[in-house]
């Protein structure tokens, strides 16, 4: 890949993929670092790039696996952690009545069904493509949504549940 | 564009500020890169002069020299120190050692038959210094596959290592970490 090529992916994409990474990672912090080591990566790793997919389509693929990276690291750093932030059952029930915005609904949900949600309505992929991408059943990433879209329908008002009932 | 991704992408606004960092950090990032690729280079070349100087040294000096192991004599002489106070157990002079330096020690000293040990143990256990603590079950498969004198259990404050050196049979040395400061709680 061109120099040119990489300013003009990033000029393209930067934007979207941010965004992405923010939802699977739930940090700016961690999200700009994320994309900015995934142009890298797609810059370096063009000779692999056989160009059977879209620019756009295999800088997600990346940004999607060092999303999953981190999550995996953090899920083991706290681990180590010797106390963990738990909710009192007031609180549960305050952020289980409240309605929330469609963005702090989404960051309610555990990641797997968070990313189901994102790839589906935010990516715009089908239940087939998400399996392929995740490496998952087909069966397993209709159910994971369906599961989703269940828990999002408790935290949403009725106006903010409509963007699901017209997809 | 769907209803779903416009309402998400109004409540995560981007600013300028963010895209412009993220084109500096991409370009900040591929110079390092290329600069680092270009370290094996400038680590070749000054290989070579100290190669020369060490051979050119060799020629003109007969007593021993310490660059036969291939290691600068201060560094030699680093390893040798800590390797002394693990064998004599004199604990004070062990705070603040880390793990890898110990381990850095036992790979480099010599062997008994007077052959140091194999670079890919020194690369490995670099390799193990930068990434750590992360990853520590795959650097642990890593000691048993290719250092197989050295088992280690380690997280984030507490180390346990068996070492089976060369000039003492078996040791176990456990490591506390204290205010971030890796101390030696023990060693048997």
């Amino acid at each position: 890949m061109r120099e040119e090529q990489l300013y003009e992916a990033m000029e393209r994409h930067t934007e979207h993929l941010l965004r992405l990474a923010y939802f699977y990672v739930q940090s700016w912090e961690a999200a700009e670092d994320i994309v900015q080591e995934s142009f890298i990566a797609l810059y370096e790793k063009a000779a692999q790039y056989k160009g059977e997919a879209s620019v756009k389509n295999y800088v997600r693929k990346i940004v999607i696996n060092r999303c999953h990276d981190h999550l995996r690291k953090k899920k083991r750093r706290q681990l180590f952690l010797p106390f963990r932030y738990v909710k009192s059952a007031e609180q549960e029930v305050v952020l289980h009545t409240e309605k929330t915005t469609l963005l702090e609904a989404l960051m309610r949900l555990d990641d797997k069904y968070r990313e189901a949600i994102i790839l589906y309505y935010f990516e715009e992929l089908s239940t087939v493509q998400i399996a392929g991408l995740l490496g998952l059943n087909e069966s397993t990433v209709r159910s994971r949504l369906k599961r989703a879209r269940d828990e999002l329908r408790g935290y949403l008002d009725d106006p903010q549940w409509e963007v699901f009932l017209n997809e | 564009m769907n209803e779903f991704k416009k309402r998400l992408e109004d409540q995560t606004p981007i600013s300028p500020a963010q895209r412009q960092r993220i084109k500096q950090g991409v370009l900040q990032k591929k110079k390092n890169k290329r600069n680092v690729r270009l370290m094996p280079l400038a680590a070749s070349f000054l290989f070579g002069i100290f190669v020369f100087a060490g051979s050119f040294m060799l020629l003109t000096k007969e007593e021993p020299s310490s660059l036969d192991t291939g290691i600068s004599s201060s560094v030699t002489d680093e390893r040798e120190k800590v390797a002394s106070y693990l064998e004599t157990g004199e604990e004070r002079y062990l705070a603040g050692i880390s793990p890898e330096m110990v381990l850095k020690t036992y790979l480099f000293t010599k062997e008994p038959d007077g052959s140091t040990a194999p670079v890919v143990n020194a690369l490995a256990l670099e390799e193990f210094a930068i990434q750590w603590p992360y990853d520590l079950t795959y650097h642990e498969q890593k000691f048993e596959e290719m250092l197989q004198h050295v088992t280690a259990s380690i997280d984030y404050n507490h180390a346990r290592m068996h070492i089976k050196g060369w000039d003492i049979p078996f040791i176990t040395v456990e490591f506390q970490k204290v205010n971030d400061v890796w101390k030696i709680s023990k060693i048997e």
